[in-house]
């Protein structure tokens, strides 16, 4: 189970055009500054908005190819979300926010709780399961977002910005949890940010596109590609992908 | 004690007086039915056959036409909202255009579709039997002819201000369009729903003159509150001023209850 994907997508005064191959059990990084399309990219592969040209493949299966007029809906893509602002249901506590995927494709209400407590409890969200997210702090919220998306058992995980709304003094910490947490999920991870300080403290030199350089596996997966927007706006980003 | 004072602004009259003299076009009317109001044998005019029998059909068609604008009105407005088809400007003036019709015009033109003659009712009835004006069901669907569009609204309204990337999140989560607006659509517009819900309600409680000219005047199968008031204007003045407070007490005692409840959020 990989993802190979060339992502072209077209707005006005603005193209995405990505290649991104990512093996399973890899987590890829995509670097980029705001607006040079990592959100595009995100709802692209999860099949939130089309893609305009290329295609996306995530193991045998075609998800989506203009050429071929092969698109599959989003909600029957493997492709879990962590989304940059989270989204998490503000009218369901942290049990049904997490149980909500078992039970939309088929699991009856008891059935879908019983997976979403073992997820609960693998990201060590025992003591929220009856919270409202509006009384999670950043660190719980973000975990709910990742319990809830691993809770659908995806093929393929997209991380967007995931700890952008975390304040400085624990994204260290939260890094380290994080990348704990994400073993948990053996498909194809890719982390979309713009924090070019990312990496942990022995993070390995930042490089462009085209460098390739193997530093050690770093815990949380550095970014190595920053695609500087060029002036007609078009944003052509290479991913670089280590296993951890 | 002055500098205490200080500190508490009085609100500024040129807001007070206007607000009040609003107030006062509300309560005022409120206050004369109540001074007109024959207390001493009220008992026996609000239960008569009469009015027990208008109290009834006003309660079920009200209710039933409530139900009925919920059913059809939350798809209508979904629609309305979120998909793009030709023709949805001029559908959307439509739909709310009985708030503004007078409700004798809407009523006239439910005849010429609904009527025996009608473009629809007359093959219906030739087909089935089945006759809309002057039966129960006539007054629900005048009742929801009138309050299906303060629905519409409210919920149109609302799911235009909801934040589609929660939507786009559950459809990630393996969740079809139609699940998306039950499961999270919905009760993130709850508020909403409720508000156009009461206000559809309240608007058929009321309603008379669709009623009237689609349904008819007929104690017990159609004849309303609204409408046993108005007649009751022409020969039986104390009576009609009974039964006003019994649809007065109605309406506030639910709007009351409702609005705590429900309108506002803690």
């Amino acid at each position: 189970m990989s993802l190979d994907a060339h992502l072209v997508v077209r707005r006005e005064g603005f193209a995405l055009d990505v290649d991104l191959s990512i093996p399973a059990g890899t987590t890829a990084a995509l670097l980029g500054p705001n607006g040079a399309g990592k959100s595009t990219t995100v709802d692209a592969l999860a099949g939130i908005v089309p893609i305009d040209g290329g295609r996306i493949v995530l193991g045998s299966e075609v998800l989506d190819e203009p050429a071929s007029g092969v698109v599959v809906q989003c909600e029957r893509r493997r492709v879990g979300v962590v989304f940059q602002r989270l989204l998490l249901f503000d009218h369901l506590d942290v049990l049904d926010n997490v149980a909500f995927g078992p039970s939309v494709t088929g699991l009856r209400r008891g059935a879908a709780r019983a997976v979403a407590r073992r997820w609960i409890e693998l990201l060590d969200l025992d003591d929220l399961t009856d919270r409202r997210p509006s009384e999670l702090s950043g660190g719980q919220a973000q975990r709910v977002a990742l319990a809830r998306a691993l809770a659908t058992e995806p093929e393929l995980l997209l991380l967007d910005e995931p700890l952008a709304s975390i304040a400085v003094a624990t994204r260290t910490l939260l890094r380290h949890t994080l990348s704990d947490h994400l073993r948990a999920h053996d498909g194809p991870r890719l982390l979309l940010t713009h924090d070019p300080t990312g990496p942990p403290s022995r993070g390995p030199p930042r490089s462009s596109a085209a460098g390739r350089r193997r530093p050690t596996p770093p815990r949380w997966p550095a970014p190595t590609c920053s695609a500087p927007t060029p002036p007609e706006g078009s944003c052509a980003s290479t991913a670089t992908t280590w296993s951890s | 004690m002055t500098e205490r004072r200080g500190l508490r602004r009085r609100p500024p009259w040129l807001l007070v007086a206007p607000a009040a003299v609003g107030a006062a076009v509300f309560v005022v009317p409120f206050v004369a039915l109540l001074f007109r109001a024959p207390w001493s044998d009220l008992r026996e005019r609000i239960s008569s056959d009469v009015v027990i029998d208008a109290l009834r059909l006003s309660l079920l068609t009200s209710v039933l036409a409530a139900g009925l604008s919920v059913a059809l009105g939350v798809p209508l407005a979904w629609l309305l909202a979120r998909v793009d088809f030709p023709g949805r400007s001029l559908l959307r003036a439509l739909v709310t255009l009985p708030m503004v019709l007078p409700p004798v015009v809407g009523g006239a033109a439910l005849l010429f579709a609904f009527g025996r003659r009608g473009l629809v009712g007359g093959p219906v009835e030739e087909a089935t039997g089945f006759l809309l004006p002057f039966s129960m069901w006539g007054v629900v669907a005048a009742n929801t002819f009138v309050a299906m569009p303060f629905l519409v609204v409210t919920v149109e309204g609302a799911l235009a201000g909801v934040d589609r990337r929660h939507e786009q999140a559950a459809a990630t989560l393996g969740a079809s369009p139609l699940t998306v607006l039950r499961r999270v659509t919905l009760p993130m517009i709850a508020p909403s729903l409720r508000a156009g819900a009461v206000l559809a309600w309240a608007r058929a409680l009321g309603e008379f003159g669709a009623t009237i000219t689609f349904a008819g005047n007929l104690q017990g199968r159609t004849q309303t509150l609204p409408l046993a008031v108005f007649v009751s204007l022409e020969s039986d003045r104390d009576t009609a001023v009974a039964i006003s407070l019994v649809l007065v007490s109605v309406s506030l005692v639910v709007l009351v209850a409702l609005r705590d409840r429900w309108w506002t959020r803690p």
